[in-house]
């Protein structure tokens, strides 16, 4: 008994338990509470792992293979807290929401997440991988629409892919090293560390694998969104963390990921879009951390993603509130919620700052750690990008999301506040978010390794307002001027459009050759089958030419010419 | 199922916009008082060369000797900022199309 007590039990099952409980319980209070209770559980289990330490002994034998289902270590640890305090966030969330499906599936969905995190080995990370894929797009379907539907088909097929190239490589992996172990891959595995690179790459929304986070997170309901922004992207710049630190590419990769969704969030009317956007661009900047892959840059990626589910989470509940009350979230017809939403913009305007690295709240505690390990590399350039992209980020995350909803001009819009759940869930983000810029040294001792870097020098706070400041002027002179592109309803083309245009014409068109062809070979087929049956007919049928009498000096005839061919045959064989 | 509210509440009849304002909104409605929003421009250009002017009295170590200019920050955030916003123009002729561009998002389910 004593021993089950102190048996190290990963919090992942607790989420996950819970996921399957609320799928079976028909009352709908037993599933919130059980929303509720299970991530509080999972934290138990996670403190009660933190008093041990290190730890990642938790193996069981199946299938010719040990596999490590539970590893707790520095590097898992923090992803674990978070997607904990996600999972019971996100609870709070959706207290006001009746939907069991949708209920259980974000709940599995972060257990599996949490689970992957926990993962030893890279057949465990493949299953919980794959299961965060199949639970998260209920939470697209649940729209209901078809533009939803099909986002979610297509953000499936994406998540799949990913996952077949991951167990790819690590069955190559498995065959070159005869271990399933996930510890530091690289591309010097040759073909298996580029297989799973992509595999992870995808679920990191890497550029031009990119399009199925701004196509998918926009148009899931309400809460979904919230929920798919914490723990997909994040478990996969986990997995990068752990499998390709110090991967000299990932910075370029990261630096791209970091500028491009800039420009696209300034025309982008709709506001989940413009965050998911945001989305892509926060975790250039954590890919670049792990590209570098000092310490001071993996610590940098892990506190980033650690603020970012807070912030980022915290801007999608506004926006989710927004929608919520006014049933919609496109800048050209919002404006001047303030009046209505006060809490809701204050809330906005706690993220909105944090993301933008104002002192005292979370990025700019976070972000340093990153910026600080590209400068130590001594990457001038690269870090010249990352500046100009904490601009961008001001420009969409920082003053566009909450200007454009809740000020700006009045759209005449007089709605209720967001529900209460909704506003504890945000208040707690933005208590986070603040606790964090202000106590940097309790995210700090969480980091995989220990991080004496200072945030706070009056240099770094002065630089930092500058940039802030001079930016926010920059936006307030192009309004002036008439110059900042007015918000309009219109789609944006991604690079999604590739097969969603030409892409679908082209398979039409090969669909439609290959019926051509069907139907074509299946004519001549049966024209061939319908001559060889008459042709047996006229042989084998009662009036055929086998039930012909044959006279037999013919058949003698025969027989000799056949009987001397056959010698012919075997003397030249000889 | 979570869908959102359709459509936003209007005000009633015989009700003005401003009886609807949240309580909590009423003490910082002076905000968005005309000549507050006009005046915004002014007061973000004078703090931003308050930090310009912070320069001038602490000294910023920073890892490249380009970050130690007077007002680097200023200048880039600036720059940076105004880039990115006029870059939209182009980007939105080069990318903008109609809402119905893609025909599954006018289908009705």
């Amino acid at each position: 008994m004593t021993e089950l007590l102190t048996m190290p039990i990963n919090p992942a099952w607790a989420i996950l338990l819970g996921g399957l409980m609320i799928a079976a319980l028909p009352w709908h209070n037993a599933r919130k509470a059980v929303m509720l209770i299970a991530p509080a559980v999972a934290l138990y289990f996670w403190l009660k792992m933190n008093a041990y330490g290190d730890f990642s002994h938790l193996s069981i034998d199946t299938l010719g293979a040990t596999l490590t289902t539970f590893r707790f270590d520095g590097l898992s640890r923090i992803w674990g807290l978070i997607f904990i305090i996600a999972t019971f966030l996100n609870a709070i969330y959706a207290l006001h929401e009746r939907d069991r499906l949708q209920d259980s599936m974000s709940v599995l969905y972060g257990g599996a997440a949490m689970a992957a995190v926990f993962a030893g080995d890279l057949i465990t990370l493949f299953i919980f991988w794959e299961i965060t894929a199949l639970t998260s797009v209920f939470l697209i379907f649940r729209t209901g629409t078809a533009a939803a539907r099909n986002a979610g088909l297509r953000y499936l097929v994406m998540h799949i892919g990913s996952g077949v190239l991951l167990l790819a490589g690590a069955v190559l992996l498995h065959a070159q090293t005869g271990s399933w172990a996930f510890e530091h891959i690289g591309l010097e595995a040759g073909l298996a560390g580029w297989l799973i690179l992509i595999g992870f790459g995808i679920k990191a929304a890497f550029p031009l694998l990119h399009s199925w986070l701004q196509d998918a997170y926009p148009k899931a309901t309400i809460t979904g969104t919230v929920v798919l922004s914490a723990f997909t992207t994040k478990m996969a710049i986990y997995a990068l963390a752990r499998g390709y630190a110090g991967t000299e590419i990932l910075i370029y990769i990261g630096v791209v990921m970091a500028l491009f969704p800039v420009f696209f969030a300034v025309i982008e009317n709709d506001l989940r879009r413009v965050l998911s956007f945001s989305i892509n661009n926060q975790l250039g900047f954590m890919v670049v951390g792990i590209g570098v892959g000092t310490t001071l840059g993996i610590n940098g990626a892990a506190a980033h993603a650690f603020a970012d589910v807070l912030f980022k989470g915290l801007l999608f509940m506004s926006m989710g509130a927004v929608l919520l009350r006014t049933g919609t979230v496109k800048a050209s017809e919002l404006g001047g919620l303030f009046r209505s939403m006060p809490i809701t913009a204050f809330f906005c305007l706690i993220g909105a700052g944090s993301i933008s690295a104002f002192p005292f709240l979370s990025a700019f505690v976070t972000k340093a750690l990153i910026l600080a390990a590209v400068a130590d590399e001594g990457h001038w350039i690269v870090w010249l990008f990352l500046v100009f992209a904490s601009a961008g980020v001001l420009e969409h995350a920082g003053i566009k999301i909450p200007y454009f909803s809740f000020f700006a001009h009045d759209s005449g819009r007089r709605v209720k506040e967001a529900p209460w759940n909704m506003l504890l869930a945000m208040g707690i983000a933005a208590f986070l978010s603040v606790f964090i810029g202000v106590n940097h040294r309790w995210l700090y001792a969480l980091l995989p390794y220990a991080n004496d870097y200072e945030p706070y020098s009056l240099g770094h706070i002065v630089g930092q307002m500058q940039l802030l400041l001079a930016a926010i002027f920059a936006f307030a002179l192009l309004m002036r001027l008439g110059w900042y592109p007015s918000e309009k309803r219109m789609t944006i083309l991604d690079i999604d459009w590739f097969w969603r245009k030409p892409g679908k014409a082209l398979g039409k068109w090969v669909y439609a050759i290959i019926a051509r062809l069907w139907a074509y070979s299946k004519q001549g087929l049966d024209k061939s089958l319908t001559g060889l049956s008459s042709m047996l007919a006229t042989m084998l049928s009662p009036d055929g030419n086998f039930s012909r009498t044959i006279p037999t000096g013919a058949l003698a005839v025969w027989a000799a010419a056949l009987l001397t061919l056959a010698l012919l045959g075997v003397y030249m064989a000889g | 199922m979570s869908t959102a509210k359709k459509p936003a509440r209007k005000p009633a009849a015989g009700k003005t916009k401003d009886d609807d304002i949240h309580p909590v909104a009423r003490p910082f409605m002076w905000l968005l008082d005309e000549r507050v929003r006009n005046g915004f421009m002014y007061f973000i250009g004078f703090a931003t060369l308050i930090s310009i002017a912070a320069d001038f009295f602490i000294k910023r170590h920073g890892h490249f000797h380009f970050e130690e200019y007077k007002g680097f920050f200023a200048f880039f955030g600036f720059a940076s900022f105004a880039f990115v916003v006029l870059m939209g123009w182009p980007l939105r002729r080069l990318t903008g199309r109609s809402e119905e561009y893609y025909p599954e998002s006018t289908e009705d389910d």
